[in-house]
This record gives structure tokens, C-alpha cells and sequence, in this order.
């Protein structure tokens, strides 16, 4: 028979004094709210990250092909062939889904009143519109599947609202060149992703208008763009791409090469993540070493009885730890319940609005990662008892003849 | 059994033993007598290794306590000695065989093992039908008898009572007093009990008398 399990069980709430009770009602629940604000966090942050990486990696694909001078300031300088040994058969590369093509060219949005610097992407007919038309706010995507050069524009919110353009008018595109050039395409859509250093900027464009105005051969494009099945691969994948599938006369990159900034800002989070984790473990800490001791002090007769018919120092301390494991495991239960109960309430309801500018997304998502969750609960749970075993030594100074002489 | 030779005790200022040989054979019953704060508790505590004696030397079942460190110590307590004490002890939330399982149990006994013992036991102090009863539920005899199984059950060299009968009436006392007897008859048990009770006192083979701390 195991004593531990055997009397830890019988007294796990207290000696019935109301007031030692509630003490340990209290730290159960401290355990339960740490465990909910930490599962809701991870959620949190896990679902901000992913999200906006997603959209990040979206609007520009996971790696960019590119000439090795070409690919600066907004703008493909020198093209490359479209006919390339990796093109279009990367996409049939595992891990890789897509290759498309692009070319850049910065120009200036004139109205009667005013004037915008933007980015013209230019894309051809197999460019993969599922991305954009999810966020496709008016209009449509461009149509670029006719003989001839597209005369349409999709422009961001962001554009239109600066300029006061709309779907149906037609926009005024000036280029600094020599001799300088304009086009009036028509705009047929517009989009609003939310990653508002992107949108401000760019606005797609047939890629043969690029051509045209770049003085480009007909089968000269500024780079290509690849897409990712997952996004875990990007490493190694940047690696594959660049060391086996493309010449040496070009040049290769992720998208987190491209733009270290907003990665790191997103990795940042984790740390933030940290803080939080570590503040409320160490609250929940807190409160167990306070129900332990509760624990020990409201039982110092059992504990000298039970050392005077033999229990040993550890024994009778196992008993108590065992105690406490039983308080934070409600208070675990208590916390998964409320904290996947609010993730759940999030998803469904979506109550936790973000500043859309700042944060590149108006809904904070929620991803729930299983494994950090067990792993969470596991590490609170031996965390919480590694530290109780310190005070747990108060037990070795509760003598028996104490309890027995002095009842 | 239990050879004590020259155990000395003092609390700060307070000399409570000078000096006390004790050599108890299997088998006795010793009855230790003497005025209150003659020393009587804490030389059984001594002898049942509760507390440690500032000098002198104990041994017991040819066991050197003295040679034992703490863990060592429980482990021996646990094995070797009884106790039964003038209040019961019995812990309020466990029923009265689940009290006289705890030692077992701390001795890593099997549940079985230690149940069918207990209940043997219980049964021969007449408590065949109060084995599922808290103690708050049986009466101060009945629960000085729980303790006295609780001290059996793992088969201890000696049991130690401190004025087991000191909160019972009478007649009560009495018959706990003859089921000693009867459990050195069936088992040969020894014990050692200090007392108030002349009945008692005179009952037991010996009778050790305590005084100023020495034994007379
Ligand atoms: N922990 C202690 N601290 C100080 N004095 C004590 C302590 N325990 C016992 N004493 C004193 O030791 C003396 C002997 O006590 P005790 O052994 O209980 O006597 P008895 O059992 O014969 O009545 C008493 O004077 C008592 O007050
Ligand atoms: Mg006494």
C-alpha cells in the first residue's frame, strides 16, 4: 500500500477549517488563471505570428529569384529570361507550390490635386490570385489572359483613400525617365491586406506594360516568386533553391532575408510570450509554497503521529507534495477548461479587436498548439513541485513528541 | 529486550533524567510509577526512541539507537515499537482498521496483508464490528483499543503506553488493563506502561518507581 497516495487523498482539502480551505481554493485558482491567461497567450501570439507571416509571405511568396543587382529600392533594374531550366518545373519540386513571375517599376499617382509615389508589380496570366482576392475589398482581380496589354490597375485601400480614386476611374501614372513616359490604366479593383507598409505601396499591373515601358525584350521578366507549401521548410528550402535549381548568375532569397525587420519584430513576440509565462508560473508558485505551508502548519499533529509510528522525513513529505500535486492539477483542469474556453470564444466570436495599422490584422487569431499546451501543463506541474520541495522541508522540524505531549 | 544504561536528560537548566538504568526481558509487563513531572513521559519517549538522550546508552532488540541516524531511526520505530499514549492519536479522518493499517503501510506492507492482520486484531480486542468507524464514532475505550491494535500490528518488540487508561473511567480501565495481559498471554507481548493506576501497577510484573529523576 502506498502510504503517500493513501492519507494524501483523505486530507487533500484541508482539515476542514474554513479558513485553510479557502486558502487552498485560492491557490488552486491561481493555478487555473495562470494556466488560462498562458494557454491564451501561446494561442495569441502563436495565431499573430502565424497570421501575419502568412499574409507576409502571400503578398511576396516565400523566395525571390532575382538578377544579382536587380532586385533594389522597389525596383527590377536589370531583367532576367524568362526561360530559365528551373521555370515553370520548380513548382513540381516537393515542398515548392508555385513559381510566378514579376517586374517592378516605381511611379507617381497624379490627380488634379494631388500625387502619390507608388509601386507598380507587374504580373502576368499565371499569376495565383487566391491570396489577393481574399482581400479584394471592390472590383476585381485583373484580367490578363488577352492578346493584348491589360490597361487595368488593382490598387489598396490605402492608395485610393489618399488619392479619393475609386473602381471605374481611371488613374493618372507618371514615370521618371528619360524621355519621362505616362499611363492612364483604368482601376478595376481594390485591395486591402492589411500590411500597410505593402499596401501603401503597391499596386498591381500587367507585366507587359513593365515590358514596354522598361523597353524589355518580350520574354524578359524582373524576377520570379516562390511559394512554399509550409512554411517550417523556409531554410532549407532557400537552400535547395538557391544551391540546385538556380544558375550561379543569379541571385536567390527568402523573404526574411529580404525583410529581416518585421520577422524580427514578429519573433520579438515570443519574448514577450516569456515574460509572461514566467510572471504567472512564478504567481502560481507563490501561492502553492502558501498552501503548502497551510497544509503542513493545519497538520502538525498527523504529521507527529505519523513520524512517531515510523513514517521517515520524506515520507511524510511526499505526502504533502503529493497534496499539492492534487491542488494544481484541479487548478490545471480549471485552467485548460477556462483558457480553451476563451480561445473558443475568440475564434467564434472574435472579441479581441486589433489596431489594424499597427498590427497588420483587425481580429487577434487564435492557433492552439496541442503539444505546447501539454507541454505547459507538464512544466507547470514539475516546476510548481520542484519548487515546494523547499518548504516541504518544514515537515523535518515538526517533532513527534511535540504533537503527542501537547495535543 | 530493551537495556538502558545511565540515560541522562536535561531541558535547558532542567535535569528531568540523572542518570536511569532500565533493563526490560521479553515478555514483561513493567509498570513505571511516580509523582507527575518525575521524568516518566520523557524517559518512555526516550526508551521509544521519540526523542534522543543527551548521554547514555540504549539498545534495543541488540540494536545500538544511538548508531542510527534519523531515517534509520523511523525505520527501526516503525519495525520494532509500539505506542499507545494517554490521548488515542487516531487520525479523525481514516476508519478504525485504516488507523491500525497506517504503520503496516508505512512499512510498505501490502494492503491485503496488513488488512487481514488488522482485522485479527480488532477482533481480539472485541471491535470486530466498529472496523469501519471514525473515531469520533466509538467511545474513549474503543479507541484506546484501536490504538492498541495500531501498536500490534507490525508485530513490535515492545509496546510503550503512556497512562493508556488515563482518560478512562474505571471499568473501562479495567478491561483495558486485562487485554494487556490477555495479549502477552496469546502473543507474548512486552510492554512497558507508566501509570497512575494502582490496580494496574500492582497487576505488572515489575514496577519501576521514578523519583527526581532516577529510578528508586
Ligand atoms: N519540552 C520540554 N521543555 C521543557 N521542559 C519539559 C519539556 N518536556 C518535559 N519537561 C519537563 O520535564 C519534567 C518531566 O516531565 P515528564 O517527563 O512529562 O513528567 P511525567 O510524565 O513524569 O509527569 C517536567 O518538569 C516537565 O515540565
Ligand atoms: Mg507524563
Amino acid at each position: 500500500m502506498n502510504i503517500t497516495r493513501f492519507i494524501a487523498r483523505r486530507i487533500a482539502f484541508g482539515s476542514g477549517k474554513s479558513f485553510s480551505g479557502f486558502i487552498l481554493k485560492i491557490a488552486a485558482v491561481a493555478v487555473g488563471l495562470s494556466m488560462c491567461v498562458m494557454i491564451v497567450t501561446n494561442a495569441l501570439v502563436s495565431g499573430f505570428q502565424e497570421e501575419v507571416s502568412r499574409k507576409l509571405f502571400g503578398f511576396m511568396g516565400h523566395i525571390q529569384i532575382s538578377s544579382f543587382d536587380g532586385n533594389r529600392s522597389f525596383e527590377d533594374l536589370s531583367p532576367i529570361n524568362i526561360k530559365q531550366d528551373f521555370y515553370p518545373s520548380l513548382d513540381t519540386v516537393t515542398g515548392i507550390s508555385r513559381i510566378q513571375v514579376y517586374a517592378r517599376k516605381p511611379g507617381i499617382v497624379t490627380t488634379d490635386t494631388d500625387f502619390e509615389g507608388i509601386v507598380l508589380k507587374g504580373i502576368d496570366h499565371n499569376f495565383d490570385w487566391s491570396f489577393f482576392e481574399q482581400y479584394l475589398v471592390d472590383g476585381r482581380a485583373l484580367e490578363l489572359g488577352g492578346e493584348k496589354k491589360a490597361n487595368e490597375v488593382l490598387i489598396s485601400r490605402t492608395t485610393a483613400n489618399r488619392l479619393g480614386l475609386k473602381v471605374g476611374d481611371k488613374m493618372t501614372i507618371r514615370f521618371l525617365q528619360k524621355p519621362p513616359r505616362a499611363r492612364r490604366p483604368e482601376i478595376v479593383g481594390i485591395y486591402n491586406t492589411g500590411l500597410e507598409e505593402y499596401d501603401e505601396v503597391y499596386a498591381l499591373y500587367d507585366i507587359r506594360n513593365i515590358r514596354k515601358l522598361n523597353d524589355w525584350e518580350e520574354d524578359e521578366v524582373g524576377g520570379f516568386e516562390v511559394f512554399l507549401d509550409d512554411v517550417r521548410d523556409l531554410d532549407q528550402m532557400s537552400e535547395d533553391v538557391y544551391y540546385r535549381y538556380v544558375p550561379h548568375d543569379l541571385l536567390s532569397r527568402n523573404l526574411k532575408e529580404i525583410n529581416p525587420n518585421v520577422f524580427e519584430w514578429l519573433a520579438l513576440q515570443d519574448i514577450n510570450e516569456w515574460v509572461i509565462l514566467v510572471l504567472l508560473t512564478m504567481i502560481a508558485i507563490i501561492n502553492m509554497i502558501t498552501a503548502l505551508l497551510i497544509l503542513i502548519l493545519d497538520r502538525t499533529n498527523m504529521i507527529g503521529i505519523l513520524k512517531a509510528l515510523g513514517a521517515n522525513n520524506w515520507q511524510v513529505r511526499k505526502i504533502f507534495l503529493y497534496n499539492a500535486a492534487i491542488i494544481i492539477g484541479l487548478g490545471l483542469l480549471l485552467g485548460n477548461a477556462l483558457g480553451l474556453g476563451l480561445c473558443w470564444l475568440q475564434q467564434t466570436f472574435e472579441f479581441i479587436r486589433l489596431p489594424e495599422d499597427s498590427y497588420y490584422i483587425s481580429v487577434a487569431p487564435i492557433k492552439l498548439n496541442w503539444i505546447t499546451i501539454v507541454l505547459l501543463n507538464l512544466a507547470t506541474m514539475g516546476v510548481c513541485l520542484l519548487a515546494l520541495m523547499i518548504p516541504s522541508i518544514l515537515v523535518t522540524r515538526i517533532k513527534p513528541i511535540t504533537a503527542i505531549r501537547f495535543r | 529486550m530493551i537495556q538502558a544504561t545511565n540515560i541522562k536528560k536535561s531541558y535547558g537548566e532542567l535535569a528531568v533524567l540523572k542518570g536511569v538504568d532500565v533493563n526490560i526481558n521479553k515478555g514483561e509487563i513493567v509498570s513505571i510509577v511516580g509523582a507527575s513531572g518525575a521524568g516518566k513521559s520523557t524517559l518512555l519517549h526516550i526508551l521509544g526512541t521519540l526523542d534522543r538522550s543527551d548521554s547514555g546508552d540504549l539498545q534495543i532488540a541488540d540494536t545500538l539507537i544511538n548508531a542510527l541516524n534519523d531515517k534509520q531511526l523511523s525505520a527501526f520505530r516503525n519495525k520494532h515499537i509500539g505506542f499507545v499514549f494517554q490521548f488515542h492519536h487516531l487520525l479523525p479522518e481514516f476508519t478504525a482498521i485504516e488507523n491500525v493499517c497506517i504503520p503496516a503501510y508505512i512499512n510498505g506492507t501490502n494492503e491485503k496483508e496488513a488488512q487481514t492482520r488488522a482485522k485479527e486484531l480488532l477482533t481480539f480486542l472485541g471491535l470486530k464490528d466498529r472496523m469501519t468507524h471514525k473515531p469520533n464514532q466509538l467511545s474513549g475505550g474503543e479507541q484506546q483499543r484501536v490504538a492498541v491494535a495500531r501498536a500490534l500490528i507490525n508485530q513490535p518488540d515492545v509496546v510503550l503506553a503512556d497512562e493508556p487508561s488515563g482518560n478512562l473511567d474505571s471499568d473501562t480501565s479495567q478491561e483495558l488493563h486485562e487485554l494487556f495481559f490477555e495479549l502477552r498471554k496469546q502473543y507474548e507481548q512486552t510492554f512497558v506502561i507508566v501509570t497512575h493506576n494502582k490496580e494496574l501497577a500492582e497487576m505488572s510484573d515489575r514496577q519501576l518507581v521514578m523519583k527526581d529523576g532516577l529510578i528508586v
